[in-house]
């Protein structure tokens, strides 16, 4: 059953690679600022049709412009009603992802276990669905109240996207709740793949409203078809095929499967912890295993999507991205890379602890020490930062802005590297975790194991290269260019890998039937811990995101006039990111509260009326 | 020893090449080479 799952999840992650690549095909030309200056001193064709809506220039706003309510900062409470509303959003948009898949393996394996699993899933996502759509009302009217000019704006451009948008969540809704509702009456024979079919239809629904709020907010970063007043002068399409549209889409395609993941992993963690009894443990442990397992099957391309949409914005204006990383948001990144670090750490513990469930696990034990070394190594790489905040003294001290050996551990070379060794030794401990319960009975193991190890070897020599010769040793052009066979020698690593110890463990005896339930209760806090980092995360970089385009609502074209202009400081960013975190965490709780409730049934003697016969 | 040793010898010849080439293919994509020359 395993070796199924790691097949779908390794199909799931070739398209994404696949479309990685491909999506490039259909994006505008790569001079993208230069090709919107081109479109922004272009005439309007006099011969155009007179029927051609006419888009009004972008206003030039005052601070006057900007309704206030005495008390309230509007950016904050735009800011924070946003980022609750994506946070949900990306946790109702993934799950139906792999609830359709579980679904399917159920289906294709007629294991109930499967649709039980996949139904609890999708029951916690009913409650955050409610949610979401509330938080998305509430930030509708914030932004008609406090940024009129801008929404009038943007709706004129986007205003068939957005009738769009309202009708599609429309039929999101009414299929999201025939997909959960019918769960238990569309079962069986023909019936249980209408339920499928509508499985993927919530899928489609939810992936194109993403795709549409996409458009919106990656228009105000990178906008299409304007002039140099900022009147628009193209179509709808234009307006959302704009240049970091596609790469935003993947992006957050694959966070979201990454987030929804944590998220019903910490769910399972509270029910484990909450659970009564040993079968009540057993079903939330292996609930929380599959949620784990979906959590880092997306966290290990994710850095490579997340690399793909910054070399995008790169390319599109060289000033946003040197203040995306070069600037005062870098040392978000900083936070960034602990956060991920703090990621990849719980998801390794998790899985090291789960080796537990396993009789067998104790000979690969010992490996385990030396996978957490190579960890903590890369993360420590990972967030080493290239320049400090410094005093004048400790700046003489230390004799200049870079440490003396530290500093060259500060450059995208040496994060790349770390990087990819995390994600490799994470693979590490999926495979120990996997190869824990089992004995394998092919004649050829001894090859197969010798020919895994040289795999490991040759690739990490080859990352290592990369990293180190062509990080530091040749120019910023073939260091760049080096990050991709990079990338590349990994996904061979884990694919190639993937595809020997499924044919040597094909037809393997178990060590023993895993004791599903034998965990520790800190390894559930690992969960949480995931869940939590992801939360911060997406907080921070979201804030980031927004926050490059500095004292502009539409990059380069409507300047942003309100008193709130400015780019804050970092503490003061972490503070509402933090105060958004906790919100959010304790709205979570609250759905997970309601689940429990919902499946109480209390029966109170003696105070209904008897009824008669 | 022996019966893990030959195979890892052969292993990682065969890696070493197929990631080299796939270090030179992709260089080669971006017009680069894979050696720097000053």
């Amino acid at each position: 059953m395993l070796t199924r799952n790691i097949r779908i999840t390794c199909g799931a992650f070739l398209l994404a690679v696949f479309a990685m690549f491909m999506l490039s095909a259909f994006m505008p030309a790569a001079n993208a600022s230069e090709a919107a200056a081109t479109a922004s001193t272009a005439v309007p064709d006099a011969a155009a049709p007179a029927t051609k809506a006419i888009f009004p220039p972008a206003p030039k706003l005052t601070e006057a412009d900007y309704p206030s309510i005495k008390g309230v900062n509007a950016r904050v409470v735009v800011w924070l009603v946003a980022q609750l509303h994506l946070w949900f959003g990306a946790f109702v948009v993934a799950v139906p992802m792999f609830v359709f898949i579980i679904e399917a393996i159920g289906m294709a394996t007629r294991e109930q276990r499967y649709d039980k699993m996949a139904y609890e899933f999708i029951k916690v996502t009913i409650t955050a669905y409610s949610l979401t759509a509330l938080l998305g009302g509430l930030l509708s009217f914030c932004l008609i109240l406090f940024y009129p000019d801008l929404f009038q704006y943007l709706a004129l451009i986007f205003k068939e996207s957005m009738f769009a948008y309202a009708l599609l969540f429309f039929a999101e809704s009414a299929v999201l709740y025939i997909y959960y509702y019918g769960w238990h009456w569309l079962q069986g024979g023909n019936k249980k793949w209408v339920h499928l079919t509508l499985g993927l239809l919530l899928n489609a629904f939810g992936l194109l409203l993403m795709f549409l709020a996409n458009a919106w907010t990656t228009f105000m970063m990178s906008p299409a078809a304007l002039d140099a007043a900022g009147v628009f002068n193209g179509d709808t399409w234009a307006a959302i095929h704009n240049f970091l549209w596609n790469p935003i889409n993947l992006h957050r395609t694959v966070a979201n499967v990454a987030y929804g993941g944590s998220i019903v992993g910490a769910y399972a963690a509270f029910k484990f912890l909450s659970a009564k009894n040993k079968e009540e443990r057993a079903h939330y442990d292996w609930m929380g295993y599959n949620a784990n397992f979906i959590a880092i099957g997306a966290l290990l391309p994710l850095p490579f999507a997340g690399y793909y949409l910054t070399a995008e914005m790169y390319a599109y204006s060289q000033q946003m991205g040197i203040t995306l990383m070069g600037g005062v948001f870098a040392w978000i990144f900083i936070i960034q890379a602990v956060l991920i670090g703090a990621l990849f750490l719980s998801a390794n513990y998790y899985l090291w602890c789960g080796m537990g469930r396993s009789e067998g696990a104790h000979r690969y034990n010992h490996w385990i020490k030396y996978i957490a070394v190579v960890l903590v190594v890369s993360f420590l790489v990972w967030f080493t930062p290239h320049t400090l905040v410094l005093t004048n003294s400790e700046l003489k001290d230390l004799g200049g802005p870079y440490h003396k050996y530290l500093g060259v551990l500060g450059i995208m070379p040496a994060k790349n590297t770390a990087v990819n060794f995390l994600i490799l030794f994470t693979y590490l401990s999926f495979m120990f975790y996997r190869r824990s319960n089992k004995f394998v009975t092919v004649s050829w193991a001894k090859v197969g194991n010798a020919a895994q190890v040289a795999l490991f070897v040759a690739g990490s020599i080859n990352i290592t290269i990369l990293g180190v010769y062509h990080g530091y040793f040749t120019n910023t052009v073939i260091k760049i260019a080096a990050s991709i066979p990079q990338v590349l020698t990994t996904l061979v690593i884990i694919i190639v890998s993937v595809i020997i110890d499924a044919l040597m463990y094909k037809g393997a005896k178990d060590v023993a039937p895993l004791r599903w339930g034998r965990m520790p209760p800190r390894s559930q806090y690992a969960l949480f811990l995931l869940a939590v980092s992801f939360t911060w995360l997406m907080g921070l970089m979201g804030y980031v995101r927004s926050g490059i385009r500095q004292h502009w609502h539409v990059y380069n074209m409507f300047r942003d006039g309100s008193p709130d202009a400015f780019t804050p400081g970092l503490d003061y960013v972490a503070n509402i990111v933090s105060i958004g975190t906790i919100i959010f965490m304790a709205m979570v709780i609250f759905v997970f509260w309601l689940s429990t409730v919902s499946g109480k049934h209390v029966v109170s003697k003696g105070y209904w009326k008897e009824q008669q016969a | 020893m022996k019966a893990y040793l030959l195979p890892f010898i052969g292993a990682f010849i065969v890696f070493g090449i197929v990631f080299f080439a796939l270090d030179f293919y992709m260089m080669k994509l971006q017009g680069l080479p894979l050696i720097y020359h000053p």
